[in-house]
């Protein structure tokens, strides 16, 4: 497909460029997935994704709770000249400690896994594919007593090779 | 464990559209487009909503498919 650049012509006035996250997003692990998202048939825009993910017999799209104005998600710019490429790092706050968030802590810090991040705007981000996936690196850290408190900085990061966003159903509900 | 059991095996009620690629339960929640939406007690006009995009969506079958406007 041969690049042809729409206009870009800024605000209107309408737009809500609220910055930060929403403050739940989705993990999808890599050993979940059935079938990846996909674009439409004949994109308008082929770095839109327009199914599902469809994952294995039980599995969910996975919620994962953030502080308020302690998420934010840097695109970075990687590589050199004519090999550029993304650097996505999602950076959360998860409160407290408990049970399942030790559990979480555990598990995920050697897994692979592609994020869903709903942006202010309504736009949800795709954080990794069927081919590139995202790590988890987990901070538990108890703080001070007159600092942000106890809980979790988690940061998310990898490479891509685009920019994604996702534009279909986000499955909460187990695949049968 | 019976109780349990009961309340698995517990027919979901009747509904004017089938639900495909989701294990039925009472409760089937999705996010779509921003909102929340619980596939197993959807309104009419979530319904006719949802049933416009059969590819974002894929889950929702209804013999009037061709009514609903596209």
């Amino acid at each position: 497909m041969a690049i042809e650049y729409k206009d870009l012509l800024g605000p209107n006035g309408e737009e809500n460029n609220m910055g930060g996250t929403e403050q739940i997003v989705y993990l999808i692990r890599k050993s979940d997935v059935k079938t990846y998202p996909a674009p439409a048939a004949a994109p308008a825009n082929k770095y839109v994704m327009n199914t599902p993910y469809v994952l294995n017999t039980g599995k969910k799209a996975m919620q994962l709770y953030t502080t308020e104005d302690m998420s934010e998600l840097d695109l970075g710019s990687n590589g050199e000249a004519d090999g550029k490429s993304f650097k996505p790092m999602l950076k959360l706050f998860y409160p407290g400690i408990d049970e399942d968030a030790i559990q979480f802590i555990n598990d995920v810090k050697n897994d692979k896994v592609n994020m869903l991040v709903p942006l202010n705007n309504g736009k949800i981000i795709q954080l990794g594919s069927g081919k590139h996936f995202m790590t988890v690196s987990p901070e538990m850290k108890t703080g001070t007593v007159s600092g942000r408190g106890l809980g979790t900085f988690i940061e998310i990061s990898g490479f891509v090779p685009n920019i994604l966003f996702y534009s279909a159903a986000v499955p909460l509900t187990p695949a049968p | 464990m019976a109780k349990l059991s009961k309340v698995g095996l517990a027919p979901p009620p009747p509904r004017p559209y089938s639900i495909i690629g989701l294990t039925p339960a009472a409760t089937m929640p999705i996010d779509f487009e921003g909102q929340r939406y619980d596939l197993a007690n959807l309104t009419e006009s979530e319904l006719s909503y949802l049933l416009q995009f059969p590819q974002q969506v894929p889950y929702l079958q209804t013999d009037n498919v061709g009514d609903v406007p596209v």
